[in-house]
């Protein structure tokens, strides 16, 4: 039995029974006297609904491709989502803007004048070069006399000179002198979607395998991402240099790399306005190439998980949240990644009409499935391998529905039970002599004799 | 900054720091290649590649210096007798008593005993007692009841090496077996009834089961060429009751080069990600890998699921078979996945069957194109296997770590000598530590 009420499709008759809010692109097949009806999940699950009867699966087909696609954010399921156990106010407030600067600002105030990151668009220098003296201004007080800035542009040096003839550019070096600018180098959207077919494909042969993975060039892209970021980061970490980073909205690769060296999700993404509802809305299996589709914010994500599997004492949380992040970006039963950006939100009223995913996720219930339980809090900063040796496929994600996590699961709860039954001053030592080594490269492997 | 010791057994390299005293010690027997490199303005460079893949460059100030340690190095690093290997000298000071005692910690016996074996359908055979019938087997082997000395030797007559059907892996819930041997001297029309007879008693030793698998590890194509030499496999003709499939594994000369290439894109600086992964394609590594297992887990398919039991060979029955059977046996049996059962499917299916430890491994100077990656392939499926089953062993990555690096370190007398034979020759077991 199909049941297709309002915008969740409920299952019975399939060994568990799937609710499923994720809903999807979607081909249907016919033949005979049943048809066959698959679904292609934006959280890269695949189902296929047999379902006899043409006119029925027609119906069905009909019915799920009307309520897959509306067309107003209004009449999305987060509007209409109502958990026992959460009021609509909650966590909207959790991450207030001012209290965040006023923080830093004390903290500059003490230890003196710690470098800072900036994020914009592009200049709209265009073909003439124009000037603006504000925006010179602006840039001048970020620097104290004699100090240096770094740009970093987050396009390739090419696709920044050809900006200017669309009335974009570059920050003239005569205009901004005391900052010094550095370019960095994505058809990601291809690429996320050529990794998602070749993972689905299980009859594969370990040649075409690395071929294709090589092709896809996702891991590339993980790689320039986590290496720009390091490049910002040890910009103001090494050189204690100022860095304003740019791209050419400002509100893709420049988010990814803002965020990626500071690791603060709802002020980067969600706030500074990545425009979610166009990045997100199709996922990897779409026909339809929308223009403005791109999954940079998984392509954050795959980033973090990187720097987790590289310092799996450094993260708070584990690979579990930065699935149901995944998820939630695409289609969610929470408001947390609706719209484009705060003036949307504020137009359609988010805030009153939905609930938000972080208050979800602190409920202490839920809170505890997200740990991760080898955390041990480190003030350092960490600095990761950006060679392709040590950047892997995060299977967690990519092989999610085609392989069962039992027995990596099976581990997980084994380190749980392993970490809460011992003493803190034993688990506190060996955390602190490896955080220790992973915080200094430099340092060399002790030699066997 | 720092002084360079050459002793009998190690490269010492001492740094010249205040504080503390840091040392970097390397095994002659570890050293895979030494090669002087250009001189440049700082001084000689001398880039010794360890047979466990770590790579030391000295630089020495003096061409000349650099020339005689060179040279020495070249000498210590291929001992010409097994005497001169670190083996005969390492004392970690133990009693006479207790040497002996860690020698008796892996007992054949009792593992075949753990297996259930003598029963009724298996037996123990001293028929290559004095290694009269096959050199590099041991002189206890396992058989089917059915199997009389007559048929072994006359079976062991018609394959390469002498290397007969013999019993690996005994499943006691279902009576299922895994027998490994070498390829059959078949070539295009030849038969041997012994031989036919060895395999029906192979079939026989397990009632459940109408027809045993023949498995030959190698691409077919390498495997009809042998037949041209007066080798190659089964005909299901001429042997009742057998269903033979081919699995390809590539032979040691094509791993040689794998490993090689695979190194090779280790070494490259600052590679991209395209780089990287083109350069781990073309190398095969991976491709070698999953063939292993995928033979692996057809054999443990065929035991566990069908109940049926397999023989399986390749040329010379002591490489590819060996890694196969092991794998399979890690897959079926749970005890091997423990550490002592692990150092007990090592010295059965490696140690006792034959594998050439000291021509693979390069233990005394020897011929290059014996060299070959066998069971450091063995070792990375059993790392694969824990990164899919981390729950599943007892032991950690460490343990195969270790182990890879004494096959090649000849700290222990276990990985000496091509089989067992040799090493009692040696009477290595009376002097050398376990």
């Amino acid at each position: 039995m199909l049941a297709v009420p309002g915008i969740d499709l409920l299952f019975s008759s399939v060994p568990q029974s799937a609710e499923f809010r994720l809903v999807p692109v979607w081909l249907l097949t016919l033949a005979n006297s049943s048809g066959t009806i698959t679904l292609r999940c934006k959280d890269l699950k695949v189902l296929q609904l047999e379902i006899p009867g043409m006119e029925e699966c027609l119906n069905i087909a009909s019915s799920i491709e009307a309520l897959s696609s509306v067309d107003s954010v209004m009449m999305m399921y987060p509007f209409f989502y109502r958990p026992q156990s959460l009021k609509l106010e909650e966590g909207w407030h959790l991450f207030p803007l001012q209290q965040y600067f006023q923080q830093i600002a004390s903290q500059v105030s003490l230890e003196g004048r710690d470098p800072a990151m900036l994020r914009s668009s592009q200049p709209l220098t265009g073909p003439n070069r124009k000037r603006c003296r504000e925006d010179e201004m602006l840039l001048g007080t970020v620097l104290e006399e004699g100090e240096r800035g770094f740009i970093i542009d987050t396009r390739s040096a090419q696709a920044a000179k050809q900006a200017r003839m669309t009335g974009g550019g570059t920050e003239p070096k005569s205009s901004y002198p005391q900052w010094r600018r550095l370019h960095r180098g994505r058809p990601l959207q291809e690429s996320f979607i050529k990794l998602v077919d070749a993972c689905n494909d299980t009859a594969i042969n370990m040649d075409r395998w690395l071929n294709r993975l090589e092709s896809c060039r996702w891991l590339s892209h993980v790689k320039a991402a986590l290496s720009t970021a390091c490049l910002a980061a040890q910009c103001m970490d090494r050189e204690e240099a100022n860095v304003l980073v740019h791209g050419a909205e400002g509100t893709d690769t420049t988010l990814l790399v803002t965020a990626l060296a500071q690791g603060l999700l709802e002020r980067e993404w969600i706030k500074a306005g990545h425009p979610f509802h166009l990045r997100c809305a199709r996922s990897a299996y779409s026909h339809a190439r929308l223009k403005q589709e791109a999954p940079l914010f998984l392509l954050f994500l795959d980033c973090v998980w990187q720097l987790s599997r590289q310092f799996p004492f450094s993260l708070e949380f584990g690979e579990r949240l930065l699935l149901t992040l995944f998820d939630d970006a695409y289609a969610s039963a929470y408001g947390t990644f609706l719209c484009n950006n705060e003036k949307e939100r504020c137009l359609c009223k988010v805030k009153e009409n939905t609930h938000s995913l972080w208050a979800w996720l602190n409920q202490p219930g839920e809170r505890k499935k997200y740990l991760n339980p080898l955390y041990l809090p480190n003030a350092l900063v960490i600095w990761p391998s950006v060679e392709p040796q040590s950047i892997q496929l995060w299977q967690g994600l990519f092989f999610r529905w085609i392989r069962s996590s039992q027995y990596l699961d099976e581990a997980w709860a084994e380190i749980q039970r392993l970490v809460e039954g011992n003493e803190p001053p034993v688990k506190d030592s060996a955390g602190n002599r490896l955080s220790q080594s992973l915080s200094d490269p430099t340092a060399q492997p002790e030699n066997g004799r | 900054m720092g002084t360079l010791y050459l002793t009998a057994t190690h490269v010492i390299f001492v740094e010249n720091g205040s504080e503390t005293r840091k040392e970097t010690w390397v095994l002659h027997s570890q050293i895979s290649s030494i090669e002087k490199q250009a001189t440049t303005a700082t001084g000689c460079p001398l880039l010794i590649r360890c047979k466990n893949f770590q790579v030391i460059q000295l630089v020495i100030p003096q061409e000349r210096d650099c020339h005689d340690v060179y040279i020495s190095l070249i000498r210590l690093a291929r001992p010409v007798k097994y005497e001169e290997l670190y083996c005969f000298s390492f004392n970690p000071k133990l009693d006479k008593e207790e040497r002996e005692q860690g020698w008796k910690l892996v007992d054949l016996n009792e593992e075949y005993n753990r297996m259930g074996i003598p029963n009724n359908y298996w037996q123990i055979s001293d028929v290559n007692r004095d290694y009269g019938v096959c050199d590099s087997y041991p002189t206890e082997v396992y058989v089917p009841k059915s199997a009389t000395a007559h048929i072994i030797v006359g079976s062991s007559k018609f394959r390469s090496r002498r290397r007969f059907p013999a019993l690996s892996y005994y499943c006691k819930d279902n009576n299922a077996s895994i027998c490994r041997s070498s390829q059959p001297l078949s070539g295009f029309s030849a038969r041997c009834l012994e031989d036919e007879q060895m395999l029906q008693a192979i079939r026989k030793a397990n009632p459940g089961s109408d027809f045993i698998y023949v498995v030959d590890t190698r691409p077919k194509l390498n495997a009809m060429a042998n037949r041209a030499a007066g080798k190659g496999y089964e005909n299901e003709d001429n042997y009742s009751n057998i269903k033979f499939q081919f699995i390809g594994i590539e032979n040691i000369h094509v791993m040689r080069n794998s490993l090689q290439k695979m190194l090779e894109v280790c070494e490259l600086k600052s590679p991209s990600m395209s780089d990287f992964l083109w350069g781990l394609e073309n190398s095969g590594w991976l491709k070698h890998i999953k063939a292993i297992m995928d033979a692996g887990i057809f054999i443990a398919k065929a035991v566990a699921e069908e109940g049926v039991s397999v023989l399986v060979h390749c040329s010379d029955g002591w490489d590819r078979t060996a890694q196969v059977c092991s794998v399979a046996s890690l897959l079926l049996d749970p005890y091997y996945r423990t550490m002592k059962g692990f150092m007990v499917l090592i010295e059965k299916d490696w140690v006792s069957f034959g594998h050439k430890f000291n021509h693979r491994y390069g233990n005394l100077d020897g011929d290059p194109k014996e060299i070959s990656p066998v069971i450091d392939q063995f070792i990375e499926c059993v790392w694969q296997l824990m990164e899919q089953f981390p729950c599943a062993f007892e032991f950690n990555e460490r343990f195969l770590i270790h182990i890879q690096h004494h096959i090649y370190s000849c700290q222990f007398g276990n990985f000496l000598c091509n089989s067992q034979k040799e090493r009692r020759e040696l009477k290595y077991e009376r002097i050398n530590e376990n």
